[in-house]
């Protein structure tokens, strides 16, 4: 890896990449007086920006079983989905992964961006979306980037409180008047910030009652339409529910807090320096785009269509691959064959490491 | 809005206190000068009462202030430069609650740089109800000046309402005056190599009832108990009390439970807090008691976890062994085994 590079200009950046042709390229979300220097403490630290990183990595999606599979580096045993901490066969906690991505990771991804932007970005922290540049990472996920002058001098503490106040650590549910008896005004659907937040994520808990295995859960399942309407109400009075105590009403609210608010990468969002993908650049283990998209067009953004670069077609050797769309076409699941591919594609394929290049002897 | 001559008195880390001493520049030859005689008797008068009882009355002369704050610095004394900037702290604290609110917010505005504003009853009424919420800080400000003093300071735990989070007269005044001890604590002077006869004389008065208060309290012996396998947190909040930097509450209670957990002897943990600008003996041995399981409820407390830490930020510096462990304790007794030898130490390696 070359680090501590720094350019005069954006031409003596892009001469480089096109010289070198890294295989990823990476920027540092720090500004410094010296970025050239190759010792940190001679840098100069100014300020960094703050980038908050949403990936499929931490997200709860159902189809990493169909398509990421582990192997055990020690004894071959494989699996599908996330990797266990150890091997379930040799106890080896040396798992390789293989990531794959398709619709779900990406959209489940898309909609955890809307969530921080619309939920919390914008109405909360009064950021507007012309402050926000988010980018598209180019494997299973997008970056946000707030713009604001005023996040540059953040230091690492405070960006720490931004990411317990997105991801809901060390909320005092009863500060909002949330509890068994309500506060004076109560919390309700349409309060702000954390206030209507909390009562809108207890919406979204009676409907996911049935995963889970709390006994105030059960609870909440049998009394469930008398929980609803009363969270309905202008001034809902959890009170109604039987046998649930007022500790028992603030631990409920801290799971919520922490179960339905934002997930991301937190120390990408609260270390004053990151290295984060350049825009503009190729992901080294895809080859889609590294792209910027503007808050409007996010919607309609499909990194399948929209972040493909490559042209032509190739032939390649396929050992074994989940299915992966690509435009508006659909390649694989393979198994063992020789095939040509457009070269997006076959980049993919090659990078993901499940197929070698057929050459003409 | 203006600042009185009165302003400047109770007030001198504003921004026109500093305009004012511009304008009225004094050398310290002057103030070692007989017409300045009272200033120089004063200032040494504030300073031992400040060494002593951690308490400053008020300041009857615009010039004692830049006084005092060279003379502390010219003896360059940790416990020193952390009782006064926490005195000084509390007297302004007192004196703000009272002035109305627009000197306040000109005071945040002009001299802190922070972005505050007053509230409306209309605006606050639907979020607090009866209650008075006086201002909205922009939450970069917020974040620029509270330290961690319990979990209402949590910005996770504040309203924060289109950028702006709310807080009381109180709060926004207890900011303030934190801020101004912080700023104290971390300014630099440019001190001279010589300074007047009548000031080195009042220095090293000074000094002699600085010493005398500093060595009231000996060296904690932790001969029995492993200081080097601390966890790298609970060393930082050793080595700030230790130096008279005073802690914030949880980080006292989370050094104690812990010292308290591995063995510490009561009056050793006593000894330790024992340069804390505030220290009051009774009190830390009532608390420390407390956390030990000999009062109140009775139960000893266990020290925090390291998740705990974190997230009220007492989680510092982070180490290599940090990462394989959960609590201090796990870290404590895993640099024990790793120090009495035979074990290979990995604790700067790193998980991955």
């Amino acid at each position: 890896m070359r680090r501590h590079l720094s350019f005069q200009s954006p031409d003596a950046l892009i001469k480089y990449l096109t010289t070198y042709a890294p295989k990823h390229a990476f920027y540092s979300t720090a500004y410094y007086d010296n970025p050239g220097a190759s010792i940190m403490a001679e840098k100069g630290w100014l300020g960094a920006e703050l980038v908050f990183d949403i990936d499929a990595d931490h997200l709860n999606t159902p189809c990493k079983k169909e398509h990421d599979t582990w192997t055990c580096l020690k004894c071959g045993m494989k699996g599908k989905g996330v990797p266990p901490e150890k091997c379930p066969k040799c106890g080896s906690d040396k798992l390789k992964v293989k990531k794959w991505l398709c619709e779900q990771c990406l959209d489940t991804a898309k909609n955890e961006v809307y969530k921080i932007i619309e939920d919390f970005l914008i109405p909360d922290f009064g950021i507007s979306k012309h402050e926000l540049s988010i980018v598209f990472s180019g494997h299973r996920g997008y970056h946000v980037h707030v713009l604001s002058d005023f996040v540059k001098e953040l230091n690492q503490r405070a960006r720490r409180e931004i990411v317990d106040y997105l991801t809901g650590v060390g909320i005092v549910p009863k500060y909002f008047g949330f509890g068994r008896l309500m506060g004076n005004p109560a919390p309700s659907l349409k309060s702000p910030g954390w206030k209507g937040r909390l009562i809108r994520y207890l919406v979204s808990l009676s409907n996911d009652l049935d995963s889970l295995n709390f006994r105030w859960a059960n609870i909440l399942n049998k009394n469930k339409e008398v929980f609803i309407k009363a969270l309905q109400s202008p001034n809902p009075n959890l009170g109604v529910i039987p046998r649930i105590s007022e500790s028992t009403w603030q631990e409920i609210g801290k799971f919520v807090a922490h179960h339905y608010s934002a997930k991301i990468d937190e120390p990408v969002a609260y270390d004053t320096k990151r290295l984060i993908r350049l825009p503009g650049s190729l992901h080294g283990g895809t080859g889609f785009k590294v792209m910027n998209i503007s808050f409007n067009d996010l919607e309609s953004y499909d990194p399948f269509s929209d972040a493909i670069f490559f042209r032509g077609e190739l032939t390649i050797h396929i050992k074994e691959s989940p299915k992966i769309r690509i435009g508006n076409e659909y390649y694989g699941p393979y198994n063992n064959v020789t095939v040509e591919v457009p070269m997006s594609v076959a980049v993919f394929m090659l990078c993901k490491g499940v197929a070698t290049l057929e050459l003409d002897v | 809005m203006q600042l009185s001559k009165l302003d400047l008195l109770k007030y001198p880390f504003t921004i026109e206190f500093e305009e004012y001493m511009k304008s009225h520049p004094i050398s310290l030859s002057d103030l070692a000068s007989s017409e300045y005689s009272k200033v120089l008797s004063e200032s040494e008068l504030i300073l031992k009462e400040v060494i002593l009882t951690g308490r400053i009355n008020q300041y009857s002369n615009i010039f004692i202030y830049p006084l005092i704050r060279f003379i502390i610095a010219y003896i360059r004394n940790e416990y020193l430069l952390h009782r006064f900037a926490t005195a000084e702290s509390k007297r302004i604290e007192v004196l703000l609650k009272d002035e109305p609110l627009k000197k306040i917010v000109h005071i945040a505005k002009t001299t802190l740089n922070w972005d505050v504003l007053l509230t409306s009853f209309d605006e606050t009424e639907p979020l607090f109800g009866s209650r008075i919420i006086e201002f909205k800080m922009h939450f970069s400000s917020f974040l620029d000046a509270s330290v961690y003093f319990s979990d209402t300071w949590k910005l996770v735990n504040r309203f924060l309402i289109k950028g702006y989070v709310y807080l009381n007269k109180d709060e926004l005044v207890r900011l303030i005056s934190e801020k101004v001890k912080f700023r104290i604590i971390t300014s630099h002077h440019v001190l001279p190599r010589k300074i007047p006869e009548a000031l080195e004389q009042v220095v090293s008065r000074v000094k002699i009832v600085l010493n005398r208060q500093i060595a009231k309290y000996s060296d904690v012996d932790l001969s029995q108990i492993n200081e080097e396998a601390f966890p790298p947190c609970i060393k930082y909040m050793i080595s700030e009390t230790k130096s008279g930097h005073g802690l914030p509450h949880q980080a006292r209670f989370a050094m104690t439970a812990f010292l308290l957990k591995i063995g510490m002897q009561i009056d050793d943990i006593l000894n330790l807090f024992s340069a804390s600008p505030d220290f009051d003996p009774e009190i830390a041995r009532y608390q420390i008691e407390h956390i030990a399981g000999l009062r109140g409820s009775r139960t000893p407390y266990t020290p925090p976890s390291c998740s705990y830490l974190r997230t009220i930020g007492l989680c510092f510096p982070e180490e290599k062994l940090c990462e394989r462990v959960s609590h201090p304790l796990n870290y404590y007794k895993r640099k024990l085994r790793i120090l009495k030898g035979g074990k290979k130490d990995k604790s700067n390696v790193s998980k991955k």
